[in-house]
């Protein structure tokens, strides 16, 4: 991550120049993709929400403090509007039985989709709030003060759902911590 | 392990955040309990894990997809929502020259869904020469599906620019004046083009136009575009 790139693309943007926020789209529709992704378990929602965020972001630019880095902010509308689609969401039926048996597969890359995927199911056991924590620490591999930024929380208190989030996932993921 | 300074030290160190002497105490207490040791090892495996999942792709054409999806210019109002009042002139002029090319090149083919309108009313449209005055604009990003709807004024005639991308197709149904047209089959394989029909004219000139997006049959979007100024 490049603070000062984002906060020159951001000026630019601000200023009128379009370009400066494709280029933006370019650098974080993946990460915030992945972020919304582990949110929901979801492909096409994730779509939906990336969407939505880097929408909100760029009507909302004149709101946006440059005193903070670029991606807080906008990882920040990314997991708010994963948020609203969770919250959203019709009832849906419990998946029966877990998909993955837990031994390692053939290949190294099955291996790491079949673990993807146990992780995925294993976030969707937690709530919104820890679950928040792994995608950030985790996934996008933030400090606990941009953590305490994106969600408006002091760090004792992410640290205390980080350690919480870790000990109920290492009941689900203990057949792949074996082969880790 | 239920002593919270032990479990503090052993994820401060996963998360790489201890100081020196916090690292010594840590080493300390590792020496002398076993069971934290091994607890310190189930930790690092579960986030040697959870940080080897690596991230997946999204879709090749997300980025295309969002910046579809984005208005002209920065706007002030919510998602599908009506925005952009007012354009500037650079707009104005482009989005008259874009619909007026969209005209020319054919008719649009609707039906009456409800309302008197006989269809001969509701047959598409040729542009004619003249200036496309932009009133109103609402953008959508839901469900897959994104796009744009402006509302423009021609000589005395309302027009409805829709330009919709979308997995499979969407019907449109625009409502003005007591009518509603359904447009079908937009976005699928024709998605991003723009469609644009001319609203009938009629005594009492409609001050809005509602416009609800279906997917499936399933209600996805709907805007109130607003024709607030005079021709």
């Amino acid at each position: 991550m490049n603070g000062d790139d984002d906060a020159t693309l951001v000026r630019r943007c601000r200023e009128g120049d379009r370009h400066a926020f494709e280029l933006l789209v370019l650098r974080y529709h993946r990460p915030v993709f992945n972020a919304a992704l582990r949110m929901l378990h979801d492909r096409d929602d994730a779509r939906d929400v990336s969407q939505t965020t880097f929408l909100k972001a760029y009507e909302h630019l004149g709101d946006y403090d440059p005193r903070y880095r670029f991606y807080s902010w906008i990882y920040r509308i990314a997991l708010n509007e994963s948020l609203n689609a969770l919250s959203s969401r019709r009832p849906v039926e419990a998946i029966n039985g877990r998909e993955i048996d837990g031994s390692p597969g053939p290949e190294r890359c099955a291996e790491g989709a079949q673990a993807r995927l146990a992780i995925g199911e294993a976030l969707m056991h937690l709530s919104p709030e820890l679950r928040s924590v792994i995608v950030l620490r985790h996934l996008m591999q933030l400090s606990y003060q941009d953590m305490s930024d994106i969600l408006l929380v002091p760090e004792k208190t992410v640290k205390s759902r980080l350690h919480t989030a870790r000990q109920l996932l290492r009941s689900e993921l203990l057949p792949y911590e074996a082969t880790s | 392990m239920s002593d919270p300074r032990l479990t503090e030290l052993i994820h401060g160190e996963i998360d790489g955040v201890l100081d020196t002497a916090e690292r010594a105490e840590l080493a300390r207490q590792l020496l002398a309990d076993p069971a934290a040791r091994g607890e310190r090892e189930a930790l690092r495996r579960l986030c040697g894990l959870l940080d080897g999942a690596g991230q997946s792709d999204p879709p090749a054409d997300l980025p295309e997809r969002i910046l579809a999806a984005l208005p002209p210019q920065r706007p002030r109002g919510g998602l599908w929502a009506p925005v952009l009042q007012p354009w500037s002139t650079a707009h104005r002029w482009r989005y008259a020259a874009v619909a007026a090319g969209v005209l020319v090149a054919g008719a649009i083919v609707f039906t009456t869904v409800r309302g008197p309108g006989a269809l001969g009313d509701l047959a598409g449209t040729m542009a004619d020469s003249g200036t496309h005055t932009p009133l109103d604009e609402a953008v959508l990003a839901r469900e897959g599906v994104s796009g744009r709807v402006g509302l423009y004024r021609h000589r005395r005639a309302l027009q409805v620019k829709l330009q919709i991308m979308a997995p499979g197709p969407v019907d449109v149904l625009v409502t003005a004046g007591g009518q509603t047209r359904r447009i079908r089959g937009l976005g699928g394989h024709a998605g991003g083009a723009a469609t644009t029909i001319t609203l009938p004219e009629t005594p009492a000139a409609p001050t809005s136009v509602d416009v609800t997006v279906l997917m499936a049959g399933r209600e996805i979007g709907r805007a109130t575009l607003r024709a607030s100024g005079s021709p």
